[in-house]
Parts: structure tokens; C-alpha cells; sequence
């Protein structure tokens, strides 16, 4: 149960956006824009980092959001799994490597990000703006870990519901539909 | 010396948002809402929430954080 009076039936971030709409806005506009907007990274490597990040939060809400959204995305399960157990040892292109292992430690501080961190992401491609992207999609993913778990948001524990939610954030991404989330509501199934 | 390369003359975040504005642009503007429109909390008083929390650095560096 959330420690504020948000709406009934929104879970995690839903309810949280909803309650202020006038800051859910450039919110929802930022994560639309580094997420879903150009990129020379893919939309499956963004939620990727999206993930890693909110994994290392233990923020169960966002976590398995993002993970069935990047499994979406990226049309394997086998992915996110790999990441979340070992960076290093992970199915992706050594560029991502290097740059998710930056995001989790813009995670922990931005200060613990070195200069080797950035060589290293430099060496295998990345450009200035991949690096700055990644910082930026990390530090945004901290906000939404924190404020959903800092307000103690509802988080379901049916996976149904978060198909549901990555299909939505997948082929509509973060913008609000027009007159909210009537049509998202839900209802935990009775146990 | 920044990670990236920035515009020059600027500080902090005020480089970063010039360097990307449409991404920095809407950082701005959620704290404008956040930070200096209508709230029961005093603008100031919301300042001094955004110090504490930026802090525990400088007072590493400054010798004085004790954990």
C-alpha cells in the first residue's frame, strides 16, 4: 500500500504519475525521449540499461517492468537473465558491456565513475553521446526506483500484469494516453 | 575534466543540459514544477531538501562526512 492516496487500481509508477500530473509530465517526456526517441542505441539496449539499473535498486516494480519490457524488445529471456547474474559474461556486443557497467555505477554515485570506465566504453565504440546517454538513462532510472519504492507503491506480483505493462510501454511508450489509465487499471487476482 | 566533451564555460549541469537541450530542457522544467511552483513547502525550505541530499560528497572531500 502506498504511503500517500493515489488512484485506486494504478500500481508502481502509474498511480505516482497520475497523483501530480504537472511533474509526471517533463518526466514522462524525458524517459520518451532517451528510451524511444533516436538513438544509435536500440530501444532493447536502452531498456537494458533501464533494467540493470533498477535490478541493482531492487526496485521489484520497475525491475520486472523493464525486464519484460527489454525481453519484448529483444525477444529472449535469456538476455536481461544473463545481465542481472554477470555484466561480463552477458550475450551482448562489449560496447553494451562497457556501458552498462558505467549505469551501475552512476547507480551506486556518478563519482565512482572513472576515467578507465569511460576508456574502456570509448574503445569499444561508444561515442560521447552513447556515454552520456547511458548516464542519463541511469540517473532517470534512480529517480523512478526511488520515488516508487520511497512512496512504498503498490507492486503486484501477477506477471500477467507486467506483459501487459511492457506491451504498453513497447508499441505505445511513456506518454500518457489520452484520459489516463481507465483502460489499465487492475486488479490483483484473489490468491 | 568532464567524461564527455561539453560546452565550454559552463558548470555542472548547466554544461550538460547546453550540451543535450532537449533532454535538458525537461530536467529544467521538472525542477521549476517541483522546486518554485505552488507548494505548501517554502521554495526555500525545498532548496535546503535538494542541499542535504547533494551534500554527503562535498563533506567527504572536505574532510568533515563521518559515516
Amino acid at each position: 500500500m502506498a504511503y500517500i492516496k493515489v488512484e485506486v487500481g494504478l500500481p508502481g509508477i502509474m498511480g505516482l504519475l497520475e497523483y501530480r500530473l504537472d511533474t509526471a509530465q517533463p518526466i514522462r517526456e524525458l524517459t520518451h525521449l532517451l528510451l524511444r526517441g533516436p538513438s544509435t542505441l536500440t530501444q532493447g539496449d536502452r531498456e537494458l540499461i533501464a533494467t540493470i539499473v533498477s535490478h541493482g535498486n531492487e526496485c521489484t516494480f520497475c525491475a520486472t517492468a523493464h525486464t519484460a519490457a527489454a525481453d519484448l524488445l529483444l525477444g529472449d529471456e535469456k538476455t536481461t537473465a544473463e545481465v542481472k547474474r554477470s555484466i561480463d559474461d552477458a550475450p551482448v556486443s562489449s560496447k553494451m558491456k562497457a556501458l552498462l557497467k558505467i549505469a551501475s555505477k552512476v547507480r551506486e554515485s556518478g563519482r565512482l565513475v572513472m576515467d578507465e570506465d569511460v576508456a574502456a566504453a570509448r574503445k569499444e565504440g561508444a561515442t560521447d553521446r552513447e556515454i552520456h546517454d547511458t548516464v542519463l538513462i541511469a540517473a532517470l532510472f534512480c529517480l523512478y526506483n526511488r520515488y516508487v519504492d520511497g512512496l512504498n507503491s503498490w507492486t503486484p506480483k501477477d506477471p500477467e500484469f507486467y506483459k501487459i505493462l511492457a506491451d504498453r510501454i513497447v508499441n505505445r511508450g511513456y506518454i500518457r494516453p489520452d484520459g489516463g489509465y481507465k483502460n489499465l487499471k487492475y486488479k490483483e487476482p484473489s490468491e | 575534466m568532464p567524461h564527455i566533451t561539453l560546452p565550454e564555460g559552463l558548470p555542472g549541469i548547466r554544461s550538460l543540459v547546453a550540451y543535450r537541450k532537449d533532454t535538458g530542457g525537461l530536467l529544467y522544467e521538472l525542477a521549476e514544477s517541483l522546486l518554485r511552483n505552488d507548494s505548501p513547502i517554502p521554495p526555500e525550505e525545498r532548496e535546503l531538501i535538494a542541499a542535504f541530499v547533494s551534500n554527503k560528497w562535498w563533506e567527504i572531500d572536505h574532510g568533515i562526512y563521518q559515516s
